[in-house]
């Protein structure tokens, strides 16, 4: 038994091993393979990783001029899909499906008008495009998105009145008195709107009280603390009076008799005004009538002639002073013989009162308090 | 035999897409891979096909390579057919036992005639690797038929230098106890 075989006896068996040789015809066989593949690996570009570089054909993102495009592509791309949506969305209309978008960026809008004519004006261009809109509608009879467009333009004229009035009520604080000629345009529109709106409105009352009533008048004169009333309703007419020319008795009193409703009756009764004088009771009811202002909206201290320009503040001792009337418009000058003993109600009537054709007020003025927007 | 700095010029110039170097490197390592498979493969074409194997894996991780102070090229293309041999192993234990193929003759050997006494050498150092376990074998082909370092072969083969001496020792111990089978 031999036991004492060395390493280097194990190493010289071994190392045998070294004179094999892969033989010339697989030997070839594999360089062509390797060759082949390393070339094609190279055309393909998946010999990557910096090294190979020199003839390695690179990606059109990898080149060095445009990666730093890469976030400008995708910022315009978003920018382009975002302009096109909101362009898109400009001529919807309540209903549609893009009105939401339209809507968002009118507010995006507004939240960007620095200035409150800014915003006035922003508001006014809200409530003309629903006015427009709300015309399509109806004409395509869908009454619903048409309230909803009515709704909406008549938020956005509170909103532009109560910016006015803000504004005014600035300009007064800094002792100017005449507000901006834009501020006075956008004013001029805003009333023009309005008045379309309360035309369009009685033109609705009277067309669904003549399907449910008949052909329906009324006609309200108020002369020297008393109401000549002229109704017709339901087929039958009615010619009264009224010791009072307080609206609300007015208003009531032709409720009972034709049983339309009180809302109704206000959208369309027209109050012919004959007589002015002692007509502080009359205007008190007209403020409480038409636009549901607190109480604090007629208070004298507000100093409301301010509200408006035109506002003629007569005090005079000597007595009543008949005024012109106009059918559509009212301007009275409330030219009050009473001392003092109620000064809220002086102050009240020392307004000049703009009153609609319905008899309607536009007060909103008096009801603005700063920061307050209704959409 | 190159020396390892002509191996680096060479690896260099394959990097920066020269096929002749390929070719180059291939033509040095060619033959020490392919024996690093003979006895462990279930023949000739086997051998070859994961000589081939290493060397396409070697074009594929090549830009990856970086020269090393302490590792030669050698190294790194020693681990690839290390990785090569582990998973041909995991492959072929699904097929075949190994050990059953003990006694088959590499068809190769057969047609060189004039290499007789050669022959008979590598016959014996054959059967001796055939029998040792594959990290036996792996060390002992590494550190004494390929030469490399201790630390060299830890490389290749994921271990320390402290289990590559271990290995080694129980290696060579294995060897002298198959010898000395033979002899009796």
């Amino acid at each position: 038994m031999k036991n004492n075989i060395t390493n280097e006896e194990i190493k010289k068996i071994l190392e045998s091993v070294n004179n094999i040789r892969l033989d010339q015809a697989p030997a070839q066989r594999i360089k062509g393979v390797l060759l082949s593949q390393f070339e094609n690996l190279e055309n393909q570009g998946d010999l990557k990783n910096n090294h190979f570089n020199e003839n390695r054909k690179v990606s059109i993102f990898n080149s060095l001029m445009l990666k730093p495009m890469i976030p400008i592509l995708i910022a315009l791309i978003i920018f382009a899909g975002t302009t096109g949506t909101v362009v898109a969305a400009e001529n919807s209309k309540p209903g549609d499906a893009l009105f939401g978008v339209e809507r968002a960026w009118e507010q995006t809008q507004l939240n960007f008008s620095l200035s409150d004519e800014a915003k006035a004006e922003r508001w006014l261009k809200i409530a003309q495009e629903r006015e427009q809109e709300q015309k399509a509608l109806l004409i395509s009879n869908q009454t619903d998105e048409a309230n909803t467009a009515e709704g909406i333009a008549s938020n956005a004229l509170q909103n532009a009145q109560e910016v006015i009035a803000r504004v005014k009520a600035k300009h007064e604080e800094n002792g100017r008195e005449q507000a901006s000629e834009s501020l006075n345009k956008v004013e001029h529109k805003l009333q023009e709107l309005s008045d379309r709106f309360e035309e369009r409105k009685r033109e609705q009352t009277e067309r669904r009280l003549e399907n449910e009533f008949g052909s329906t008048d009324l006609e309200v004169e108020v002369e020297d603390g008393q109401a000549r009333i002229n109704l017709e309703a339901g087929g039958k007419k009615y010619e009264y009076s009224l010791e009072t020319s307080d609206t609300q008795e007015i208003v009531d009193s032709i409720q009972e008799k034709t049983g339309i409703s009180t809302e109704d009756v206000r959208t369309l009764i027209k109050i012919d005004n004959h007589s002015n004088s002692d007509n502080s009771s009359d205007n008190a009811a007209n403020d409480e009538s038409n636009t549901n202002q607190s109480p604090d909206s007629v208070d004298g201290s507000q100093g409301d002639d301010s509200a408006d320009d035109s506002s003629q503040n007569i005090n005079d001792d000597s007595s009543g002073q008949d005024q012109p009337d106009s059918e559509n418009t009212n301007s009275n000058e409330n030219i009050n013989d009473d001392q003092g003993d109620n000064g809220t109600e002086d102050s009240a009537n020392e307004n000049e009162n703009r009153n609609t054709n319905q008899g309607q007020q536009q007060n909103s003025e008096d009801e603005v308090t700063e920061g307050q927007s209704r959409d | 035999m190159l020396q390892e700095g002509e191996i680096q010029k060479l690896v260099a110039r394959a990097q920066s897409g020269r096929s002749d170097s390929i070719s180059g490197i291939y033509e040095v390592f060619k033959d020490r891979i392919y024996r690093f498979f003979l006895f462990r493969s279930e023949n000739r074409e086997t051998a070859e096909d994961l000589t081939q194997s290493v060397f396409l894996e070697m074009i594929r991780s090549l830009p990856r390579y970086k020269e090393q102070s302490n590792a030669k090229f050698s190294t790194w293309l020693f681990q690839i057919a290390r990785f090569r041999l582990i998973d041909y192993y995991r492959k072929a234990r699904k097929k075949v036992n190994l050990d059953d193929l003990e006694g088959e003759r590499h068809p190769s050997l057969t047609t060189e005639p004039e290499e007789v006494a050669i022959d008979t050498r590598y016959e014996a150092a054959r059967k001796i690797l055939k029998e040792l376990p594959e990290k036996y074998q792996t060390v002992i082909h590494l550190t004494i038929i390929e030469e490399f370092s201790l630390a060299e072969t830890a490389k290749i083969m994921s271990i320390t230098i402290i289990n590559v001496r271990v290995l080694k020792f129980r290696a060579l111990k294995k060897i002298r106890l198959i010898m000395e089978q033979d002899e009796k």
